[in-house]
């Protein structure tokens, strides 16, 4: 029997680290920071959320280190692009890299074994057999969609990524907004971290689940609400494999192909349909005080 | 730039702010090194045990012939990664690209009878319209509908992973029977169509040196396509009109479009070279170590290859050091596992923190070197 209910509520869960993700790539972007990073953050998430939570014995330690490893590779990312302004793909690109390689080092020193850790019983409760927090990340598109359009914060996050010489002449401080858009990715790959899978930690567990975040917020032209929506697409499509043989019209294709699917949509969307997506105006462009 | 135009005062110490300006490889890669030698003493082992383990396991011969020869994919990664940055292109999907294109490869090997001379450049030609043919859609899609290429090209990825999967366990399955196992893999390749080994060749010239590279290390025709790939750009980039049209449009592509640049047409030919690159990263593996092309190929090449033209600043000839690099920091990583109670993760560390460190001090120093400048001038 399909179960539509659940077939909802699992796609929800399966959204939610690319939709975490995706919103913390918003915040980042916003202010002007091109945020290649996300997939090593939620990596190192997954780690400390793991680590957090055995060693406390307590899934809110877990989410309280998910978030505090995830905002750690945020602030070196930080310190990279905003103070010492290096290119931004650059320094996202070797944070994956050390992201992999810390995430199986401290495994090694911590569980003794480099490609997973211990079992994980101390997980976030469930809500109709889902993990809670996976329920947040609509509400919190809504609020950022508020936040960033609506307040003096947003406005200013915006004015640094759109034109951060016009921003700072006007008395912004500008590498301040840029270091809270870059924490703000961290701390949201935490969230994404603490939904994908808090049982135990793998090896390269996240599997590209930070790069589709980002294209999800492409997809979704840099909104809150459409880089979500877009995230969900990809995790409705990844629930649809697992449920395959229940529905009747599905159950005849491999599903290899049903796994392709929602990329292949994702196309033919953004060929057919959407425009050119517009990032912020100074979006990955190096700003130095007092030049330009 | 504009500072290299003021050379007003003839005794110019222009040369020692260059030399100070150049030294951030070196100093990044000694900065790395000195934390890993820290992180190493922290964990309770000691760092000249395993700063012997790393010589004595990559510097042997067997040592530097595998680094010389796992190099090999990661150059060729690079380059194709290092052209589509040149012109101001993120291709991402460098990854997805050598997966089809090797597949490519793979099916023209066991599928068609030809003579060797022309079915090895069959091959070749098959890989690189794979690859291609992979990045045919996003670059299509950046010209035409605007679509950011990092989103089309993770899409390919995907689709990638997905369809080799797909036409592996279908049409191209050469164990019958076999479905979705750890040794689905196409049929195998034709004799004719396999890489040819270039141990005689190479080891004729360093045997000179007293060097040989053992036979069971991958000497092949993919040495001498890396090498051709590596050339080719270089010539493409720095000395043709074309070359100068990519490299305008990713330094400022306004200015190109008022320069009368078509950057259509030149973001086009730049993301299928591009491609056609990737599509011959696998080549090495596919064509000549297994000799059929399996879903189980190495990964995440085309990630790496990211970092390899990045750190070379995507110098065509400079992915040369940048690649040999990472296939050395591979090798350490192997031998302090072996050696020592190293994880070999640490390289893993070292090396995004040497990236890191490159282009942090890199910015220092270009600072420091422009301040001496102004002084200098006055």
């Amino acid at each position: 029997m399909f179960d539509f209910w659940y077939f909802l509520l699992r796609g929800l869960q399966l959204s939610a680290p690319m939709a975490y993700g995706a919103l913390g790539a918003v915040y980042s972007e916003t202010g002007g920071v091109v945020n290649i990073a996300v997939e090593g953050m939620m990596l190192t998430g997954t780690f400390f959320f793991v680590w957090g939570a055995t060693l406390f014995k307590s899934w809110i330690a877990g989410l309280l280190f998910a978030i505090v490893g995830a905002v750690l590779i945020s602030l070196i990312h930080g310190l990279a692009t905003i103070t010492f302004k290096v290119n931004h793909v650059v320094s996202g690109t070797a944070l994956n890299i050390l992201a992999s390689g810390l995430t199986r080092f401290l495994s090694m020193q911590v569980f003794g074994m480099e490609t997973q850790s211990a079992v994980n019983p101390y997980t976030p409760p469930t809500f109709l057999r889902i993990n809670v927090i996976a329920y947040f990340f609509i509400p919190l598109a809504i609020f950022t969609l508020w936040l960033l359009n609506r307040t003096r914060f947003g406005l200013r996050l915006r004015s640094c990524g759109q034109n951060p010489w016009a921003a700072d002449s006007l008395g912004v401080n500008v590498y301040g907004y840029k270091y809270v858009g870059v924490i703000l990715s961290g701390v949201f790959a935490g969230l994404a971290a603490a939904t994908l899978y808090p049982y135990q930690w793998i090896d390269a567990m996240t599997a590209g689940r930070g790069f589709l975040a980002l294209a999800a917020m492409i997809f979704g032209n840099y909104n809150p609400l459409y880089a979500v929506l877009a995230a969900m697409l990809f995790g409705y499509a990844e629930t649809l494999t697992y449920f395959q043989s229940q529905i009747p019209l599905l159950s005849g294709i491999s599903p290899i192909l049903i796994k392709a699917f929602p990329y292949i949509l994702a196309l033919i969307v953004l060929a057919g349909f959407l425009g050119k997506t517009k990032p912020p105006k100074a979006d990955g462009v190096i700003f130095e005080k007092g030049e330009g | 730039m504009t500072q290299e135009q003021v050379k007003v005062q003839p005794k110019s110490m222009e040369w020692k702010y260059r030399l100070i300006e150049s030294l951030a490889p070196v100093l990044g890669f000694l900065f790395a090194m000195v934390v890993m030698m820290v992180t190493v003493q922290f964990i309770g082992e000691s760092p000249i045990k395993a700063l012997s383990a790393i010589l004595t396991f990559s510097f042997s011969q067997a040592g530097i012939a595998y680094i010389v020869s796992q190099s090999i994919p990661l150059i060729i990664a690079g380059e194709a990664n290092a052209i589509a940055f040149q012109a101001g292109v993120f291709n991402i999907g460098v990854e997805g690209q050598y997966l089809f294109g090797a597949l490519c490869a793979g099916v023209a090997g066991a599928y068609l009878n030809l003579p060797t001379y022309i079915h090895i450049p069959v091959v070749i030609l098959a890989g690189m319209l794979g690859g291609m043919i992979w990045i045919l859609i996003p670059a299509l899609l950046k010209i035409y509908k605007g679509v950011h290429e990092v989103i089309s090209t993770i899409m390919m990825n995907q689709i990638a992973s997905a369809v080799i999967l797909y036409l592996v366990n279908g049409p191209f399955n050469g164990v019958r029977g076999v479905s979705q196992s750890f040794n689905l893999r196409t049929p195998y390749m034709e004799p004719t169509a396999v890489f040819p080994s270039l141990h005689n060749v190479i080891n004729s010239v360093t045997g000179l040196f007293g060097f040989k590279f053992p036979h069971y290390v991958a000497v092949d025709l993919s040495w001498l396509i890396a090498l051709i790939v590596v050339v080719v750009l270089w010539f493409l980039l720095f000395k043709t009109s074309l070359g100068l049209r990519i490299r305008w449009i990713g330094q400022n592509i306004s200015a190109s479009v008022y320069a009368g640049v078509d950057v259509k047409k030149t973001l086009l030919v730049t993301m299928l070279i591009s491609g056609a690159i990737a599509g011959l990263v696998g080549l090495q593996e596919v064509a000549y170590i297994s000799k059929f092309f399996t879903p189980n190929i190495t990964r995440g090449l085309g990630f790496t290859g990211l970092a390899v033209a990045l750190l070379a600043r995507n110098n065509p000839l400079g992915v040369i050091a940048s690649g040999l690099l990472f296939s050395f920091l591979s090798r350490a990583g192997y031998g302090l596992q072996m050696y020592t109670k190293v994880p070999n993760s640490l390289i893993g560390i070292i090396s995004g923190l040497m990236i890191l460190s490159v282009v942090v001090i890199d910015q220092i120093l270009r600072r420091y070197a422009r301040t001496l400048r102004r002084r200098e001038v006055g």
